[in-house]
């Protein structure tokens, strides 16, 4: 009966198949495929570009700044941005120089204004001393980016604030907490999103229930309200940086739900998948799964995810410390220099006092962008 | 040896959804009994949703069943699978491997093929890292890759390489018993053939028993010593190969032989196609499983279901048919 029975040709041997293919496409590994992927989305690529100098100068803020945060000159009070020159009447020059500028009280409307000073010329110097800063709390130096040699003159490129302070060199130094503030709290975010959502989706019954109702009533609070009364909540004389790790660990205890909701529904669904049957039958333990199988094939979604979160944390961040509910001087973070602006007639007056909030924009913008790239990737095969 | 029973299946009964009693829910599996003799092949053969892929995976433990026992022997001595811990299962998962039908989705696309082969050594810890790589790379040698294989991802494979890749994973651990769910079904024909030759040579010397799920009779013929044919999760019919294929006792063996397609003689063959569908597991059961679709369905059909028995004209054959002495299958009936 054998000869009636069809599609069962017998005869072909293993090495009639084609050998392994030789083209090179075939070759990339999925990292590289994903690297391409990442390199093809532009506008990711240079997102991630300006992070990366962001973050640098947040790590080299003393170098990057000036001058330090609290150094200013009350004679310098709400002094706008110091144009850069290069030529003025006298001629004009390869370096570039400022005019010192002296306040004057307007004869017509009383203000207060700032007249250059035009007869001298102070020059801008790469590399320059001035004041000392610790990088990275280890190692002192005072060598800063660019500056003027004299006291009696100075730069500022986004002017000055109420005190006559630099406002750049305090944006970059704000950058310290508020970029940081993002990564930090993110990481607590994904330690806890992460473990919490793989073990209630991989284990399911009660914990499962028990842990999304518990997220379901997180989630119902509104956002804002809850982080005022949970930051009201950290003790008002703490330290300053006390209340920095209070802050995150706010925004992070509110924040990790998103990411463990994800987590779940990935783990659900990979939990069923063949190749985790495979290495069940082969007697592999949960945590060898958890390990090998499950954690490697969510990472990338969780990047995104975490990615996309971080944005979210340092807008929560700003909004606290806007409203004086975050970080508090003498530190410094871009909510916190927001808050200077807080007065229509400063930034009618002052309108450089808004410095702070583009900021925050690029850097959410650019955190954005660079989740969605990183949303193409994670799926090179698409 | 060859005549040894390596596994013996009694009373499998296996309900998705089942309450505490153990009742309600679908019934996946009702009542299988069969056993499995050293270095032989057993197909079990059905449609979609008779419960094939379900008794292959009760076996391997990644479905716990509700009633039955699974016996496995082995040197090791006589186990029930049914009633062992997680933990007393791991040295016997060794013994039994399993091949899954898709080979994209079995092995998981993130790791190397090298690491995917080695990882049942892996999680038993057997051998020193250099005595795991050599014999990955025999193994993947002996099932026809290049040693140069380890490094690949599987997306860098084609679809028989890959199910080459997933049996050398399944017998790195030398298991006595590979349980083979639907293997070839996602292949090529061309390479279908050369899969089951491998798995054929790979019985021979390595003292394999295959159970062997699958849909296509084609391919049953080709590597079985014996078939079950199972309807509903209810076994039908129980024999050897070549029996089944020569003279099927049960009516729905004979209409899944009519539905096989033929390339005798080139002449088209006016098929026998079985007509409704296969009735819904949930329902609550009367009589035979097959009789909404029998065309010898009597009233006793209707009113009494029919115990697997041996078959009046040769003993070696079990159906489960009222009807199976009665009738007379072993023509096609419907030739031009």
């Amino acid at each position: 009966m054998t000869d009636t029975v069809s599609n069962t040709p017998a005869t072909a041997a293993p090495a009639a198949e084609a050998p392994l293919a030789e083209h090179n496409y075939q070759l990339l590994s999925v990292r590289q495929l994903m690297w391409r992927k990442f390199l093809a989305n532009r506008l990711a690529v240079l997102s991630a570009l300006v992070l990366i100098l962001l973050y640098l100068a947040t790590i080299f803020a003393g170098f990057v700044a000036p001058y330090g945060p609290q150094n200013g000159k009350s004679r310098l009070s709400y002094a706008p941005p110091t144009p850069i020159q290069f030529c003025d009447d006298a001629g004009c020059s390869l370096r570039p120089f400022v005019h010192p500028v002296k306040a004057e009280r307007s004869p017509v409307t009383f203000l207060l204004e700032f007249v250059a000073d035009e007869e001298v010329r102070e020059y801008i110097y790469f590399f320059e001393r001035g004041d000392s800063y610790k990088v990275l709390g280890l190692v002192t130096s005072d060598l800063h980016l660019f500056g003027l040699r004299s006291d009696d003159a100075r730069i500022a490129l986004l002017g000055h604030d109420q005190r006559g302070r630099d406002l750049f060199s305090r944006i970059v130094y704000g950058g310290q907490v508020s970029l940081t503030v993002g990564l930090i709290g993110v990481l607590i975010m994904v330690m806890l999103g992460a473990v919490i959502g793989a073990l209630s989706g991989y284990y399911g019954g009660w914990f499962d229930n028990f842990v999304q109702r518990f997220i379901e009533t997180l989630r119902v609070f509104p956002e804002i309200p809850l982080w005022m009364a949970l930051s009201a909540a950290i003790p008002p004389l703490w330290p300053p940086e006390w209340v920095y790790a209070g802050i995150v660990v706010v925004l992070a205890f509110l924040g990790w739900t998103g990411l463990a909701r994800e987590v779940r529904g990935l783990t659900l669904s990979l939990k069923k998948r063949d190749f985790v049957m495979a290495a069940e039958a082969s007697g592999a333990s949960t945590g060898w799964i958890m390990r090998k199988h499950l954690i490697p094939n969510m990472l990338s979604h969780i990047i995104v995810t975490a990615t996309l979160a971080v944005p979210v944390t340092i807008l929560g961040e700003s909004a606290l410390s806007f409203l004086g509910i975050g970080v508090r001087p003498p530190m410094i973070s871009w909510g916190l220099l927001l808050s200077d602006a807080f007065k229509v007639q400063v930034i009618a007056l002052y309108p450089w006092m808004l410095f702070p909030a583009a900021f925050i924009f690029i850097t959410v913008l650019a955190f954005n962008f660079l989740g969605d790239g990183l949303r193409d990737m994670v799926d090179p095969f698409s | 040896m060859r005549d040894e029973q390596i596994l013996d299946v009694t009373d499998l009964t296996l309900r998705f959804g089942a309450d505490k009693s153990g009742q309600g829910g679908l019934l996946a599996v009702n009542n299988v009994s069969f056993g499995l003799n050293r270095q032989e092949t057993l197909s079990i053969v059905g449609e979609s949703g008779s419960g094939k892929t379900t008794i292959g995976r009760c076996i391997a433990r990644l479905y716990e069943p509700n009633a039955g026992q699974i016996t496995f022997r082995s040197e090791g001595g006589e186990v029930d699978l049914t009633h062992m811990s997680k933990a007393e299962l791991r040295p016997i998962r060794q013994q039994i491997q399993m091949l899954f039908q898709d080979p994209n989705a079995s092995l998981n696309s993130r790791m190397r093929i090298g690491d995917l082969v080695a990882e049942p050594l892996n999680i038993h810890r057997i051998g020193t890292p250099a005595e795991r790589r050599d014999r990955v790379v025999s193994l993947l040698e002996r099932v026809g890759l290049g040693a140069d294989t380890v490094n690949r991802y599987p997306h860098q494979l084609s679809g028989g390489q890959r199910q080459r890749v997933g049996i050398a994973r399944a017998l790195t651990v030398s298991p006595r018993l590979l349980i083979c769910d639907e293997p070839v079904s996602a292949l090529d024909v061309s390479v279908q053939a050369q899969v089951l030759n491998l798995l054929r040579d790979l019985q021979d010397e390595m003292g394999l028993s295959y159970i062997f799920v699958s849909h296509d009779l084609g391919v049953v013929d080709y590597i079985s010593d014996r078939v079950m044919v199972l309807y509903l999760g209810t076994i039908m019919e129980l024999a050897t190969r070549d029996d089944l294929f020569a003279a099927p006792a049960h009516p729905y063996t004979r209409a899944l032989l009519d539905a096989m397609p033929s390339r005798r003689d080139g002449r088209h063959r006016k098929r026998k196609v079985l007509t409704g569908e296969i009735a819904g597991p949930t329902l609550k059961r009367q009589g035979c499983v097959f009789a909404g679709r029998c065309p010898h369905a009597t009233d006793l059909c209707q009113r009494e279901a029919p115990v697997l028995r041996p078959w009046a004209r040769n003993p070696a054959t079990s159906v489960a048919c009222h009807h199976a002495d009665a009738l007379d299958l072993s023509t096609e009936e419907t030739t031009i």
